[in-house]
């Protein structure tokens, strides 16, 4: 049983974090807006795009961990559920954000959406493009995302729901919530599983619409769902550090650990087996991806390495390192870090070629999402009770050891 | 030279965990317990210290590691130098998988064959059965009667394990060490 119901209260202090962080943001944004309009303005609207993308993505999977969770009737997570339950609060932001820059910015970040490609007998026309234009045209790719955005909002919110009506009720209540939800996630997860692949495609792939990877989509997803756990992880341990969560011990933090330990590696894997299937085949309209990063980006490419394997590998291989705060922090916020770099060479050398750089923009913006998020989610977490007491499987997340 | 044991029978893990405990608490030091399936928390009761076979594997891991990217390397550079598919010599990603693979498959025989050892489990070893019942549903704590074992801690083991439940208590002796 619970011993302990303490109400989680969000801090002043870590609201002006969250709020310095907005200003700072707003102002790095206001600075993006002023010195880069006009012709420049493709760094602008790929900082937003990075950044929308990432923090969407962190969203999602934590709304992915909860329905995995529930469709394998995971029992452990249960007293760390409220934490990707609040991280899950963004998702209707994020998508807005996201939706705002995919319209807004569509012209300069994604040449396939340029009038003249698929146009016969234009300047630019492009045969290429021309005959994925059945994919890659505009009533196609907004409807793509409204739809299945939309679904993964919706099925969020409901799942959401059911769980703080949960609470409410008797425990035969709640068993029928949890009925419900596993209906839900059983929903989420298919729609998921599709779009996560058709997302990476629309949203980054396309950006340089001539290559194509079918790796891809497992790459975009490995570094999604590491980071959304790294995030969840950090959460935690802060939420935890502040006396709350005394229910969540350090065998709870072994299974995450274990999680961004394995999903570093699933990401090396996916993301060397892309690289060197085309380093091997060696066919040059693939090759030019990997050319044009290595190039003109060779120190990030080997940090992302680096960061998202090397570092993450060496500090989480033993199991005290997974149990121990301190590595666990360390772990995440290079994971997190590491992470946003390999986006960041996702997206800039296809937008701004070899010009891409680091300056006030980039710094800024993402601390406009961070206080975001911050603020999003730890709203939520004093909305609701930290731990689902009425949840079928609490009693066996309490017990729980390895 | 004879090995004296002996050993507690017991029908159900709950009881085998409280029996264990009470048994620490005197501080006698138990030899070893057997159960038919892995018992939750029993390791913590017995106070075993963490094992080491990682360890083993981490190295094993790292010699393969090591093994594989040095052959292939002698081999694809100086030994038998072939050009595959306008590749340079020394093609380290192609090199990659071939190593993983070598890691995984020393590591994994290697803790294995180590396992088996550390458990006296070779080859050509017949082991002599403490009790037939070990090897179906009974939980059984045994205790080494050769290691410092005073007639008081025999009269306190025999107690413990009649008040804790034991379906039956025995002495056995074994031709080797158990």
């Amino acid at each position: 049983m619970l011993t302990d119901t303490k109400k989680y209260v969000f801090t002043p202090q870590l609201k002006l974090i969250a709020y310095v962080l907005i200003a700072l943001g707003v102002v790095g944004l206001g600075y993006g807006i002023f010195a880069y309009h006009g012709e420049h303005a493709h760094r602008l609207w790929a900082n937003l795009l990075l950044n929308g993308v990432f923090f969407l993505g962190i969203s999602m999977a934590a709304a992915f961990f909860i329905s995995a969770h529930y469709l394998a009737w995971g029992g452990w997570f249960v007293v760390v559920k409220r934490i990707p339950e609040a991280i899950m609060g963004y998702l209707p932001i994020g998508a807005a954000i996201l939706f705002a820059v995919l319209i807004f910015g569509q012209h300069d970040l994604y040449h396939w959406a340029h009038h003249g490609v698929v146009e016969e007998g234009a300047a630019d026309y492009d045969p290429i493009l021309a005959g994925k234009h059945g994919y890659l045209n505009n009533i196609f790719y907004y409807s793509r995302f409204i739809l299945f955005v939309g679904a993964l909002v919706f099925l969020a919110y409901l799942i959401r729901r059911n769980s703080i009506d949960s609470d409410n009720g008797n425990i035969a209540d709640s068993v029928k919530f949890h009925k419900k939800n596993l209906v839900l996630v059983s929903i989420f997860i298919p729609i998921f599983a599709v779009y996560i692949s058709v997302s990476a495609w629309d949203w980054l792939m396309s950006i340089d619409p001539h290559w194509y990877s079918t790796m891809y989509g497992w790459y975009v997803f490995a570094s999604f769902w590491v980071t959304g756990i790294a995030v969840i992880t950090l959460t935690t341990l802060h939420v935890k550090s502040k006396g709350y969560l005394k229910e969540v011990n350090v065998n709870h933090l072994h299974d995450l650990g274990k999680y961004m330990f394995a999903f570093s590696i699933f990401w090396t894997y996916v993301t060397y087996c892309q690289f060197m299937l085309i380093w091997y085949a060696n066919i040059p309209e693939e090759t030019i991806y990997f050319k044009h990063r290595f190039e003109h980006y060779k120190t990030l490419f080997f940090l992302v390495f680096i960061l998202n394997f090397v570092l993450p590998f060496l500090i989480l291989m033993s199991r005290d390192a997974k149990r121990n705060v301190v590595s666990l922090t360390a772990a995440a916020c290079i994971i997190i870090l590491g992470h946003f770099l390999d986006f960041y060479l996702m997206i800039m050398p296809g937008v701004l070629g070899d010009h891409a750089g680091f300056g006030i923009l980039e710094i800024c913006l993402p601390c406009l999402f961070i206080g975001i998020l911050i603020l999003v989610t730890h709203t939520r977490l004093g909305n609701a009770e930290l731990i689902n007491h009425n949840h079928p499987h609490l009693e066996e997340s309490l017990h729980h050891e390895i | 030279m004879a090995h004296n044991y002996i050993i507690g029978l017991f029908k159900d893990e709950e009881i085998l965990i409280d029996a264990v405990k009470k048994i620490r608490a005197e501080g006698i030091k138990i030899h070893d317990v057997l159960t038919p399936f892995p018992v939750h928390g029993l390791d913590h009761a017995m106070g075993l210290k963490e094992s080491r076979l990682h360890i083993a594997g981490f190295v094993y891991g790292i010699t393969g590691t090591t093994c594989a990217l040095s052959f292939m390397s002698w081999v694809f550079t100086s030994n038998w130098p072939m050009i595959y598919g306008g590749k340079p010599f020394f093609s380290f990603p192609a090199f990659i998988p071939i190593t993983f693979e070598f890691t995984v498959l020393c590591a994994g025989i290697g803790m294995t064959l180590t396992f088996l050892l550390r458990c006296g489990l070779y080859p050509g070893r017949n082991r002599e059965k403490l009790d037939d019942r070990i090897t179906d549903d009974a939980f059984c704590i045994v205790f080494n009667k050769d290691k410092k074992l005073s007639d008081d801690h025999i009269q306190k083991i025999n107690s413990i394990l009649k008040s804790s439940g034991a379906y039956e208590i025995k002495e056995r002796q074994l031709k080797r060490h158990y």
